[in-house]
């Protein structure tokens, strides 16, 4: 799938749990699980770099982003209504491998964003996938509703006990993909979590694919300002990645 | 009917359709946006730099938003003139536009070298020397800001390729048109005005520098006024075409570099946060020179009452 880039229409942008939003926008051509679209011009008077989205869902006329607001960007993005102009470029990256057999899906915080795609392509494809996800607080577990329906099972961890069992995702994660007789393992959060999930993953001999997140400038492969240290050398997030093989991943030029 | 626009333009040697190029290191090695817009719609482009070997860049993080703007320490992660030469300049032969290589060297002679190396090479129209970037530690800035030294290094490449030789001057000097002026006696055709800002983007939470590399360049609307204001000053200094560069998004932006004295202009980070910007430019430029009473752009070179 090549990318487009289009002056699209936000067709709606809905508040999805505390701080979090939901926003659709016109898009035919659909998206790969595990691929993303950049979003431009998001202040509307003044110079700004856009921001990367994963694709969260889509159908023949729109796709559908989740984001938290932490920034200038998803301040500006949370104030679009249904109507609004919105530059977006994508389909983009590489997106997950086809999976093989039962997986365990990681998420860590709006990391659930870049791996809902994947439950849903898991679950049409007869796969079993279980969940693990964890988030600071009870707010952070966005999206609960609409996962618990598509996953074989959903465990939820929160730092502060206030859902859930209390604690990070990577507690108990060995001995997860020992019993649960997973073939892979796809995650998707902070760096912190996926170094983390990465040193488990490899010792339980489980293929894991991480979703990254970089600063990002074009999305397109040509600033070259996404790079991650992969298989002794500089990959670029936005067109080799987002996703990595944990088996490479951390890895520098020497 | 209305007056066809001739949007037509010669630089040091070079005739391109229109004015717009796409920048050094913001259009990749020209392949990269061809599903979003039609290569051959630029007047040219310029590639990422290219270095003698491959090189892989500097650590993460590498990029920063500012104020209208951004800074960038990639460090020049280029493929090597090898690898250019097997797998990159083929796909651009007959790419329907004006394609011109950037080169970087850590020395003298590297330069050199990758200018030697393109000798001959079928589907490059022009060479512009990089003896401006500020990312990396041996190389780049220090070519670019004596005079002296960029003469020789400019005379040298002259001398080593017969192809029209754009010299990218940085803006990180006291007097540019003392390296304009460089670059014209050692041969150069046209000057390219102006690379990136030295600057640093700060975390007070961290205490550190975000770029890996503390320092980057600026780029994007924030360095506008200063590439006008140069591109201007060389103009007045000096008889060298100038390709103008430095936060070009609009249209408008593309007269104003004109008027103050540039022949043709790049864009980098414009590209960045619109990937159709280029194409926009495109069609926004006629209706703009339509009521600006333009009908020939070439004839506005440096015509602002400055
Ligand atoms: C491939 C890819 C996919 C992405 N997918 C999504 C997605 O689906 N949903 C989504 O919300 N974001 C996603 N992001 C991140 C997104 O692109 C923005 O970086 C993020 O939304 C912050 O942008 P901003 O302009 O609001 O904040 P900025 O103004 O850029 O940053 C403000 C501050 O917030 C911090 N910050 C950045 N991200 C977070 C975060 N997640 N939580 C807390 N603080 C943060 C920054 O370090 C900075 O200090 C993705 C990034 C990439 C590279
Ligand atoms: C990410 C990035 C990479 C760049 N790489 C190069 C390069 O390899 N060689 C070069 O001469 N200039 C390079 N530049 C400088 C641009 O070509 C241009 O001179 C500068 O960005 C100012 O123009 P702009 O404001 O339109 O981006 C780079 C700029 C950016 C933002």
């Amino acid at each position: 799938m090549t990318p487009a880039a289009r002056r699209s229409t936000v067709v709606a942008n809905e508040s999805y749990g505390h701080n979090h939003f939901k926003l659709r926008f016109e898009w035919s051509g659909g998206f790969a699980a595990g691929q993303f679209f950049m979003l431009g011009e998001l202040a509307k008077d003044s110079f700004i770099l856009p921001r990367a989205f994963s694709a969260f869902r889509g159908d023949h006329n729109s796709v559908e982003v989740v984001y938290k607001v932490v920034g200038r960007g998803t301040h500006h993005l949370a104030e679009m209504r249904a109507g609004d102009d919105l530059l977006a470029w994508g389909p983009l990256g590489n997106g997950f491998r086809e999976s093989t057999g039962p997986e365990l899906l990681v998420a860590g915080g709006i990391g659930i964003a870049g791996l809902f795609a994947r439950a849903e392509a898991l679950a049409r494809s007869g796969h079993r996938a279980a969940l693990v996800f964890g988030g600071r607080t009870e707010s952070d577990l966005v999206g609960r509703r609409d996962l618990d329906p598509i996953v074989s099972s959903a465990t939820y961890f929160t730092e502060d006990g206030s859902f859930g069992e209390k604690g990070r995702v990577t507690n108990g994660l060995a001995e997860t993909l020992k019993r649960g007789g997973f073939r892979s393992l796809a995650a998707c959060g902070p760096a912190p979590m996926l170094d983390a999930v990465a040193l488990i993953a490899r010792d339980a001999g489980v293929r894991a694919q991480l979703s990254v997140e970089a600063p990002m400038a074009c999305g397109m492969g040509v600033c070259l300002g996404c790079s991650v240290a992969v298989d002794g050398r500089y990959a670029r997030a936005c067109t080799e990645g987002p996703v990595f093989d944990a088996a490479y991943f951390g890895v520098g030029p020497r | 009917m209305t007056t066809a626009l001739d949007l037509s333009v010669r630089v040091g040697g070079v005739d391109f359709a229109n004015p717009l190029l796409a920048a050094s290191g913001c259009f990749g090695w020209g392949v990269e946006y061809s599903s979003i817009f039609p290569v051959r719609a630029l007047g040219g482009f310029v590639t990422k730099g290219l270095s003698q070997k491959p090189r892989p860049g500097n650590a993460p993080p590498r990029i920063a938003e500012t104020a209208s703007g951004m800074l960038n320490s990639i460090g020049i992660e280029s493929v090597g003139v090898d690898a250019f030469l097997a797998e990159k300049l083929p796909p651009l032969i007959g790419c329907g536009t004006r394609v011109i290589v950037n080169l970087f060297g850590e020395t003298e002679d590297e330069y050199v070298e990758i200018a030697h190396r393109l000798r001959g090479a079928t589907g490059i129209h022009a060479l512009e020397l990089n003896a401006s970037c500020p990312n990396t530690a041996k190389g780049g800035l220090e070519f670019g800001i004596v005079p002296d030294v960029l003469r020789s290094l400019t005379r040298r490449v002259r001398d080593a390729n017969p192809l029209p030789l754009y010299v990218k001057l940085t803006p990180n000097v006291t007097d540019i048109t003392a390296s304009a002026r460089a670059a014209l006696e050692a041969g150069a055709d046209a000057v390219t005005a102006i690379n990136t800002l030295r600057g640093i983007v700060l975390s007070a939470e961290s205490r550190r520098a975000v770029l890996s590399t503390r320092f980057g360049g600026l780029s994007g609307p924030a360095i506008k006024p200063i590439a006008l204001a140069m591109v201007h000053q060389i103009r007045r200094a000096l008889p060298i075409p100038i390709i103008g560069c430095g936060g070009i998004t609009s249209a408008r932006d593309v007269v104003e570099f004109i008027l103050a004295g540039a022949s043709a202009v790049q864009i980098g980070t414009a590209l960045f946060a619109n990937p159709l910007a280029a194409q926009e430019i495109l069609v926004e430029l006629p209706v703009l020179c339509a009521r600006l009473g333009i009908t020939r752009l070439a004839d506005q070179i440096g015509a602002a009452a400055l």
